[in-house]
């Protein structure tokens, strides 16, 4: 049944399917361009207007988002905007079919890939509303360039979040160790570390093997004065590297950190399968936003500190923005869109009722608006943000290009050393050769 | 002798139930899971739960802002039903003519058609919807159930095999009766291919019930949520999860599909067919 003949009819016939299709993927883009004008001056002759806004979270993001959405909504007449709303599995997948499609909404919430979406032109330029409509001055100058390409700014900040070692207070007293100090150094870190585990017993330890974690080596290079990357080099040698592993072998060795296979079967970066919650592991690396995930699945008490200080002082990373709100480059109303972008961040009621749900706000006064009210896992959170904005040194960070392979690269490493696979030192010049490429490859970019 | 048998017989039982349990562990998990507080879910180690709880229950049901949880499910409900009813018409229609009506180009729409199956989602998902969303169609239930009205090759191809299986005499004898082709596909062909219709009918119902990206890409509006977009509204990988509420509505979701199974179970063992030859 199936000859030569008929295999190549059904791909003929399938070919021309398909290019039927994108030619009518270019028709709808031409058309929704050329339907914008239009519709741009009824909305200015204050007629009604409706608007779509898509944001990912827990239903306790819903309901406050709402909240505000209606609050808008009263005092803009006329103005209705409809929430899409949905968990963050395929809310991407959902947002990239919508611009292909030309269809996506006028308010988008986005994470860290806010450029990905500038180079497909899919976002509005807001540079034209700040001043007027959008007020960004009160925030800190590093969250408004966080979302600033080439002179334009085409997101606001919702909410600011920072690494941060999460540790559950709990059995810090059940062992009878202190409580990590705000300058506490790597030695300090070793002790408690180490008593932890010895004095909780088999099946407890101090702290997750964090030698594959990006955050704690940029922040362990920072503190002995080195960089992970600036202006297109890596800042850091072999050495550096050499001894970053080596603290963690020899922690491993005493049973002071997770061993290498209930690490991978237990990872930290997952709420459900962390330690910290079941009170196994007292210390692991985390978004400090996360505390809210945490704390509500354990009876113990959890608390956020700094990585630990080295001979060049504290390597913290300043706080960096977790979630922006943007726009999509096809809105028909782009200065009521503006209009509610100040409204989530500037103004009190509608902070009030955001609370940190998207991370710290951003805005000064929103922050002491709500540190009036706050419960006490907001409070940790708050002055953790605090004291790493207070310690922080003043440099600007500069995130690694490939981000995502540069991670890979450090878990497969870590992993190939905790598992005893290779040697330190063979192990670290991989990486470095790995790196080495990867850079080139960023530069080629 | 007997004794041994009866002794095999035993442990067969023992062995086969074990494995059962085993695997049903999830499922034993979960149930516990709903039922106990957000803090002992991921905590505690045993299944039966020290402090019962039907808190997740209530909540999950009643806890959205502006909506009830069982809007959600008479959507799925609907849904399904459509598309059940869709895909059966139309897969038996376009079946019943490859198997059994001679028509010009036969084979070659028949190799078309399989060539679909091969044909994967992803490479037709974001014409789909830019056709969709020129028809204006986007946030409603349409892009969900026409495509189910223009039949689905898979089980276009199911049900030819098993028609093929019918005897043709059996045609024959009805058309000396005097049916013509409707009669012919309605009255005789199929009641006899009941148990591929059924098959076709269960597919398309567990498998709508439980699509995830299709109703994600298309609905927007929480009104027209279904259950599988409800689920996800507890879920924030990024943040925090309302686990409790996401495990008590997964065990009311598996519900459906259960029953429609269970009805179902005895149609797959029918041989609808051999019975038909042997009268």
């Amino acid at each position: 049944m199936f000859n030569k003949k008929t295999i190549t009819m059904v791909l003929l016939a399938s070919m021309t399917m398909l290019a039927a299709c994108s030619k009518s993927a270019d028709n709808t883009n031409k058309e929704s361009a050329a339907s914008q004008p239009a519709a741009t001056s009824s909305a200015a002759s204050g007629k009604k207007v409706e608007l779509r806004m898509s944001w990912w979270g827990s239903d306790e993001r819903h309901e406050r988002t709402q909240k505000v959405i209606e609050l808008f909504e009263q005092k803009n007449p006329g103005v209705t905007i409809t929430g899409e709303y949905s968990g963050f599995d395929g809310y991407m997948d959902k947002l990239n079919t919508q611009i292909a499609a030309g269809n996506a909404p006028d308010l988008i919430q986005m994470g860290g890939n806010i450029k990905e979406y500038v180079d497909k032109k899919a976002l509005l330029d807001l540079t034209p509303y700040v001043g007027n409509v959008l007020h960004v001055d009160d925030f800190n100058g590093g969250l408004v360039k966080a979302a600033t390409f080439e002179d334009k700014l085409y997101g606001v900040t919702l909410g600011v979040s920072s690494s941060s070692l999460l540790y559950n207070a709990s059995m810090f007293e059940k062992a009878g160790v202190p409580l990590p100090a705000d300058n506490w150094t790597y030695d300090d870190f070793k002790t408690s570390v180490l008593q932890i585990a010895q004095k909780l017993g088999k099946g407890n330890y101090g702290s997750y093997d964090l030698s594959s974690d990006a955050a704690s080596l940029a922040s362990y290079l920072g503190s002995i004065g080195k960089e992970v990357y600036r202006d297109g080099e890596r800042h850091f040698d072999n050495q550096d590297l050499i001894n970053w592993f080596a603290m963690w072998d020899e922690l491993r060795k005493a049973g002071a950190i997770v061993p290498a296979d209930v690490q991978v079967a237990n990872p930290p970066t997952a709420v459900d399968k962390s330690l910290i919650v079941k009170g196994q592991v007292a210390i692991q690396s985390a978004s400090a936003s996360q505390i809210f995930g945490f704390q509500e699945l354990t009876q113990d008490k959890l608390g956020l500190t700094v990585y630990p200080n080295g001979p060049a002082g504290s390597g913290m990373v300043p706080p960096i923005s977790g979630q922006f709100i943007t726009s999509y480059s096809g809105t028909e109303h782009p200065e009521i869109v503006a209009k509610f972008m100040d409204f989530m961040v500037n103004d009190p009621e509608a902070g009030v009722i955001l609370g940190s749900t998207r991370g710290v706000p951003p805005s000064g006064k929103i922050r002491d608006a709500l540190a009036a009210q706050s419960t006490p896992v907001d409070k940790v959170l708050f002055d953790f943000i605090s004291l790493v904005s207070d310690t922080a040194p003043p440099v600007v960070f500069q995130q690694f290009p490939l981000d995502n392979e540069y991670i890979k690269l450090l878990q497969l490493t870590s992993e190939k050393i905790a598992f005893g696979a290779k040697p330190i030192d063979s192990s670290v010049e991989e990486f470095m050769k790995e790196m080495d490429k990867l850079l080139l490859k960023a530069k080629a970019q | 002798m007997v004794i041994n048998r009866q002794f095999k017989s035993v442990l067969f039982h023992v062995i086969v139930l074990g494995c059962g349990l085993l695997m049903l562990y999830p499922v034993f998990w979960l149930l516990s899971a709903s039922v106990k507080p957000t803090t002992e879910i991921f905590t505690s180690q045993g299944l039966w739960p020290s402090n019962f709880t039907l808190d997740h229950y209530s909540e999950g049901w009643f806890g959205l802002r502006n909506i009830q949880f069982g809007r959600f499910f008479l959507n799925s409900i609907l849904l399904c039903l459509v598309a059940v009813f869709g895909t059966v018409l139309s897969s038996s229609m376009a079946a019943f003519s490859f198997a059994r009506i001679d028509f010009p180009l036969k084979n070659i729409l028949f190799a078309l058609m399989l060539g679909t199956i091969m044909l994967p989602g992803h490479v037709t998902l974001i014409p789909q919807y830019i056709m969709f969303h020129k028809l204006g169609w986007v946030d409603s239930y349409l892009p969900l159930m026409t495509p189910k009205f223009v039949g689905d090759a898979f089980f276009v191809f199911l049900i030819v095999q098993f028609i093929r299986g019918i005897p043709k005499e059996l045609d024959e004898s009805a058309k000396i009766d005097g049916c013509g082709w409707f009669t012919l596909y309605f009255r005789i062909i199929m009641p006899l291919s009941l148990p591929a219709l059924m098959t076709a009918a269960i597919f398309t119902f567990m498998g709508t019930w439980d699509d995830f990206f299709g109703q994600l890409i298309y609905l927007s509006d929480i009104k027209k949520f279904t259950v599988p977009l409800g689920l996800r509204l507890f879920l924030d990988s990024s943040g925090s999860s309302n686990w409790g509420a996401v495990f008590a509505m997964s065990v009311l979701s598996i519900v459906p599909s259960l029953v429609i199974f269970f009805i179902g179970q005895k149609y797959f063992t029918q041989g609808i067919a051999t019975t038909g030859l042997k009268g």
